[in-house]
């Protein structure tokens, strides 16, 4: 195969025609005869007691079919260490928990139910500030016996500790690294520099809000469609909790609205089981806005201090940082994260002596997750920040500075895994000239606003899965079925499955068909999270395909009498090498009028995928200090923001990002994965925050927390998302590698430093509002 | 409670019979199964519930099912003609102007009466015309690009 | 939402008689952009109602002899692009412009955001600078209503529950007279962090102010008439000095309370600047007619 016929072009997205036509079904579009309408009463205590919960009179009223609290849960908790009630038993710790539930004839019904529900609650004291949580027998522990808990199988084998010391009850993970010897980095440093960043939580804001219906089977299993980003996980913990065989548990993920890190917590999948087993009928439960917003494991509040250390020619010579991450009531995935997060300061830059630490903290606020970058939005905001102000401190250009610290091809990076792919340099340079970096802009000020550029690296993990399957099923006419567990939750995966699986079998994308996140057909998948689908899952299908090809091969040259190497397949018809004349059409070794073949049955291929073929030896050495394999993928933004003196008002003017990919399949949809980060972006800079008091989310609507329209947004011209040459990625698929990730997260810094530029105030915290950035300017004025 | 609703809804006649409380939203999409028309917030805000109605987008959360009686609608479903995408279909797919898709039928409605308005629009008209309607997925980017590119074309 | 009875009266005679039977136990529906919102979230529940959106003759905008009239359930965007208001107040379009978004614009009417009489909307405000009024009608009879003394409270109106708000009448601008409106808000068609309106009357050669008035939208209970801040103004020369010091009375005279759009001493902030700015932008007005 010299040239590719389908990776690496353009294809239109494969879900286009459905998306654009209104057929594609999201959960919510479903629904089935007799269906119940399930609720959840939720408290309104960030922490008490509960104590009496009289259903008596919502159980009365007409329509209602069941009510259910903590007593009727079912064995077991949710969480990575299980931690979480599936409804509240004995305490909430949380304003939003789940205390009960209710399903009636209608949502009416349903929400005049709730009403009637009588709890008696003894508040207890609540803690809300993470470093007030952390400290030494805190006084207000939020679980206690935490560390006793266990985690999910999954998770178990990870070489992370999750309880930590019994003074400090509230942190639930400690994560360290280091490399070097940081006191000795910071005494040979030429410049020393120290900040705070603070970081309020954000949400997901995914247009769809989060659903589950789930259908009562006539063998005692369930059926749950819902908007869940791993649909093997989900099944996995739910034929667990409610004690029945795996397979009794079908779990279907149809398309999902967005979910950028905030759909895989089983949410609302166990409430509507519990109430469709009470009932026997089936239940469907859609979170209201509000209820998104408050139970959405919503991006966690990070508070971060960095110290950096640097050599007056320019080389970044010792970093430590410390991350006390807030994880609300519970600690979700927010475990990982602590872990995770470390990515941001590890695989960019070279650093000789670094020191890392990270707190995973429980408090009274609504539970965290994960979000688009896993942490990284925090922390590279808070190094790219630091970036600026070192090369301002050495007097340095801020591009050259970055540039001379990227790491290159093979350089070993802070997690002790080789750098590989990388085409950060060219990244930086090109959105570095796209604005006109160096230049002068052709206007600085007009009226109260003035202008500014900042830019911004960034580097980013993707998981190496540690284990991904698919199947890819061939049909006498040609169809190839791919059958895989990844999730099609927007970025395109199952365009660029059909691309791989297209390009193995020699057709048109069009002959693909995808099954997609379905447990009674689908096989194992680890989660659309983490940049991995393309990686992972890619890797995946095309195994599966060469596996079905080799079927058809030695099924054909027991024909042809032919050695099954010497055979091709394109268009569905199978030639002999060097011959232009096809010797056998693919159905023709399919029964006649059947669906398989003679001696073989079905052509199922199959494709496992666990990781990089790596020696016994590089796998240790790789492992020996993180645990986990990453691919690493790296890029740059570069912007021009104007700033309003008089209001504080910020607008970014032009953009630019640049990132990464390996060999881009679908480039294209590549560019608008940068697109898209930087709607998020902008958004998390200037706008976005949940605001909560007293553990009270105060804004849980789309008027008070603010993601942008399309007027707060450069568009157009003014736009540029690029793709590097493309340095293919060895052991990705077709040289592919994922990186939508990443996207967001080098904005707020680079505005950051535009705004430096522009009126020489230094906004260490996000959001960059308005108000604060008046504030700053009125304090410079002094 | 249930009272009659008669309206059309994409060139088809209608007769059903409805509590009052119930929106338009609702009754599109429980009633008539017309599942394209989103529901993505249920308070006005998003726009992903965005349908035409006598010309005009409008969201459909917002709007009490009888007072749509009599009325022409226009969801996404009713966008294609004879089997053929309209333009603006075709131009979303052409500029990869959505990823989930969910704001995308809100966006089509709001886009096409924009167009039925103003059928050459420069990008301020097209902003002013969608700014209702937010997307988190694609960054707005080919979101404009696609509806200036079939709002490029001769129409006729 | 909560179940209620949907009635629609055929002609305002119907309505009249229809609000006055339930009174208290009804609500008007004429957009719902506002009322379904509050049903949905059970704020707000009705027994009954009272759906007056295709009550006939109510949505117009005429141009009278003194001033422009428009009815009640005229829509916004009617009012947007309607070139008699581009021509008689383009304050009144600026405010439609950046009033939510096109889709809420194309069902909500002027009649139901003035008595949903949220202290941000948008239209109050101008309504206030020039000088309008509305005409409301029961089964009792008419009033008519200055705008300026329409609010009373946070959401409350001098409305009775049997009363129909029918029109709105504006009336037109002397000689010499401009009028300006802007809302500065984080998004475009955000709630106000702050909005000003404000109208000036000119003594055409002298360039003295004979009168102005400023009205401020979104730092009160309700929409706020900045007397003082007028009256500072009256009889001056139109320096920038006189204008800065208007502005500064009329951010003393708001009266914010924080919450996500700002802070108040962020709100009051802005009121002055925007005060001075639509000053400035009313008197270039008044001095191009
Ligand atoms: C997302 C969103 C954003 C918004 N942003 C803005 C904004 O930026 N600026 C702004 O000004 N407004 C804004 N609004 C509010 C909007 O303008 C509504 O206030 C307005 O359109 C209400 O008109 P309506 O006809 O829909 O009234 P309805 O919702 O039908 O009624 C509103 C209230 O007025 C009463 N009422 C209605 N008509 C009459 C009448 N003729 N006589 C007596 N009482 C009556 C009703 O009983 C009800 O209490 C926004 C609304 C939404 C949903
Ligand atoms: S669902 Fe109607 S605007 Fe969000
Ligand atoms: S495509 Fe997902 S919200 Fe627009």
């Amino acid at each position: 195969m010299d040239e590719l016929s389908t990776v690496g072009k353009s294809v239109p997205r494969v879900d286009g025609t459905e998306k654009v036509t209104g057929t594609a079904k999201f959960t919510n579009d479903f629904a089935l005869p007799r269906m119940l309408y399930g609720k959840v009463l939720r408290s309104p205590y960030p922490h008490a007691r509960i104590g009496r919960i009289d259903v008596s009179q919502a159980s009365k009223l007409p329509g209602v079919k069941a009510v259910l609290t903590g007593k009727d849960n079912p064995e077991g908790r949710m969480g990575v260490v299980l931690d979480r009630p599936i409804v509240a038993e004995d305490e909430v710790r949380f304003v939003g928990e789940a205390v009960a539930l209710v399903a009636a004839e209608s949502l009416e019904v349903a929400e005049e139910a709730l009403d009637l529900i009588d709890v008696e609650y003894e508040e207890l004291p609540a803690i809300f500030d993470a470093e007030e949580a952390m400290k030494p027998h805190s006084e207000v522990v939020v679980q206690p016996g935490h560390h006793l808990l266990p985690s999910i199988p999954a998770y178990a084998g990870h070489n992370i500790s999750f309880a930590t010391a019994e003074e400090t009850p509230n942190v639930y993970r400690a994560f360290h690294i280091e490399e070097g010897d940081i006191e000795q980095g910071f005494r040979e440093s030429d410049v020393v520099l120290e900040n705070r960043f603070v970081f309020t939580r954000t949400q997901h804001c995914a247009m769809e809000p989060h659903c589950a219906m789930a259908r009562p089977e006539p063998d005692g299993g369930f059926t749950v469609w819902a908007s869940e980003q791993h649909p093997s996980e989900a099944q996995l913990f739910l034929s667990r909790i409610f004690k029945l065989p795996v397979p009794k548990v079908r779990v279907i993920a149809p398309y999902i609205g967005g979910a950028f890190g905030g759909k895989l917590f089983v949410m609302g999948m166990p409430w509507a089981m519990m109430l469709a087993r009470r009932t026997g009928r089936p239940v469907k439960v859609v979170y209201s806005r509000e209820e998104v917003f408050v139970d959405g494991y919503s991006d966690v509040p990070v508070v971060i201090y960095i110290k950096d250390g640097v050599k007056k020619d320019g080389r970044l010579w010792a970093r430590s940082v410390k991350a006390v991450i807030n994880c609300g009531a519970y600690s979700g995935r927010v475990l990982l994260l602590t872990g995770s997060m470390v990515m941001g300061a590890t695989v960019n830059y070279r650093i000789p002596h670094f020191w890392w630490d990270s707190y995973c903290v429980a408090t009274n606020e609504p539970v965290s997750g994960s979000f688009r970058g896993f942490g990284g939005v925090q922390l590279i905001h808070a190094v790219e920040s630091q970036m600026d102000m070192l090369a301002r401190a050495i007097g340095m250009d801020a591009y050259k500075f970055r540039r001379m610290n990227l790491y290159k091809e093979g350089e070993i990076n802070l997690l002790g895994q080789p750098t590989h792919a990388v085409e950060a340099e060219e990244c930086l340079d090109k959105v570095a000239e796209w604005i006109g970096w160096g230049k002068k802009p052709e206007k600085r000020e007009e009226g109260p606003w003035r202008i500014g550029r900042g830019i911004s690296a960034q580097g980013k993990g993707g998981l190496v899965s540690p284990y991904s399957l698919a199947d890819v099923k061939v049909h006498f006419d040609g169809t190839i079925e791919i059958r895989h567990g990844a999730t099609e939750v927007g970025q395109g995966c199952n365009t660029i499955l059909s691309q791989i699986a297209a390009e193995e079998f020699q057709i048109p994308v069009g002959k693909v068909r995808q099954i997609s996140g379905d447990t009674a057909v689908t096989p194992y998948d680890i989660t659309s999270t983490a940049n991995l689908t393309t990686f992972n899952t890619g890797n995946t299908v095309r195994r599966a395909c060469q596996d079905a090809k080799r079927q058809i091969f030695e099924i054909a040259a027991e024909r042809l009498k032919v050695k099954a190497e010497d055979l091709e397949l394109k268009d569905g018809l199978i030639y002999t090498r060097g011959k232009t004349e096809a010797a056998l059409k693919l159905g023709d070794i399919f029964v006649p009028g059947g669906g398989g073949t003679a001696k073989r049955g079905e052509i199922i291929g199959h494709g496992v995928y666990m990781g990089r073929d790596l020696s016994k030896e590089e796998r240790e050495r790789i492992l020996k200090k993180f645990g986990v394999d990453y691919m690493f993928c790296h890029g740059a933004c570069a912007l021009e923001v104007a700033v309003n003196t008089e209001t504080g008002e910020v607008k970014v003017l032009r953009i630019a990002q640049c990132h990464d990919m390996g060999t881009p399949i679908n480039p294209q949809a590549c560019e608008a994965q940068i697109d898209s980060g930087n709607g998020f972006g902008v958004g998390r800079a200037l706008y976005e925050e949940i605001v909560i008091e007293n553990g009270v989310t105060v804004n849980p609507n789309f008027v008070d927390y603010k993601i942008p329209s399309m007027l707060e947004v450069p568009l157009g011209a003014e736009v540029s998302s690029m793709l590097p040459a493309g340095v293919p990625h060895e052991d990705g698929p077709y040289g592919g590698k994922g990186f939508g990730e990443s996207t967001n997260c080098g904005i707020s810094p680079a505005i950051a430093g535009a705004l430096y530029d522009a009126v020489g105030i230094r906004m260490l915290d996000l959001p960059i509002t308005r108000e604060r950035v008046l504030g700053a300017l009125k304090a410079r004025a002094r | 409670m249930k009272m009659p609703l008669q309206f059309r809804v994409n060139g088809e006649d209608y007769e059903v019979y409805v509590e009052p409380w119930k929106t338009l939203l609702e009754v599109l999409r429980d009633e008539l199964e017309l599942t394209g028309t989103k529901a993505g917030c249920l308070a006005g805000e998003c726009g992903t519930c965005t349908v035409i109605v006598d010309g005009k987008a409008v969201k459909s959360c917002l709007m009490l099912a009888p007072q749509a009686a009599g009325r022409e609608i226009m969801t996404v479903e009713g966008l294609a003609q004879g089997g053929k995408l309209h333009p603006l279909q075709q131009a979303f797919i052409d500029h990869f102007a959505f990823q989930c898709g969910f704001c995308t039928p809100g966006m089509l409605m709001s886009s096409k009466a924009l167009l039925d308005e103003n059928p050459h629009p420069t990008a301020d008209d097209v902003k002013e015309g969608l700014y209702g309607n937010f997307c988190r997925c694609t960054g707005y980017v080919k979101i404009l690009e696609a509806v200036l590119a079939a709002g490029a074309k001769p129409r006729g | 939402m909560r179940p209620f009875e949907y009635l629609a009266p055929k002609d305002l005679d119907e309505a009249c008689s229809l609000l006055s039977k339930h009174r208290d136990e009804a609500k008007i529906l004429s957009g719902g952009q506002s009322l379904v919102a509050l049903l949905r979230q059970r704020l707000v529940s009705p027994a009954y109602v009272i759906d007056i959106r295709r009550v006939p003759g109510l949505d117009y905008i005429r141009e009278d002899k003194d001033g422009l009239s428009i009815g009640a359930l005229t829509t916004h965007r009617t009012v947007e692009i309607s070139p008699a208001v581009a021509k008689r107040f383009p304050m009144l379009a600026e405010a439609e412009h950046r009033l939510a978004h096109r889709q809420v614009r194309n069902w909500g009417t002027i009649g139901g955001n003035l008595s949903h009489a949220d202290p941000g909307g948008d239209l109050a405000p101008s309504l206030m600078a020039l000088g309008a009024e509305v005409k409301v009608v029961s089964a009792k009879g008419k009033r008519t209503i200055p705008v300026v003394e329409f609010f009373t409270d946070y959401m409350v109106t001098v409305i009775e529950p049997d009363e129909i708000m029918v029109e709105v009448s504006i009336p037109y601008l002397k000689a010499g007279s401009g009028g300006a409106y802007h809302k500065e808000s984080i998004r475009a068609g955000d709630r106000p962090i702050a909005s000003v309106a404000a109208v000036v009357s000119l003594d055409g050669k002298a360039g003295i102010i004979r009168s102005a008035r400023i009205a401020l939208g979104g730092v009160g209970l309700t929409p706020i008439l900045a007397k003082e801040a007028g009256k500072s103004l009256a009889g001056k020369k139109a320096t920038a000095a006189v204008v800065l010091e208007a502005g500064a009375i009329a951010a003393r005279e708001a009266q914010p309370t924080a919450d996500v759009e700002g802070s108040v001493e962020y709100k009051r902030h802005i009121v002055g600047l925007l005060t001075r700015d639509m000053l400035n932008l009313a008197m270039a007005r008044a001095q191009s007619k």
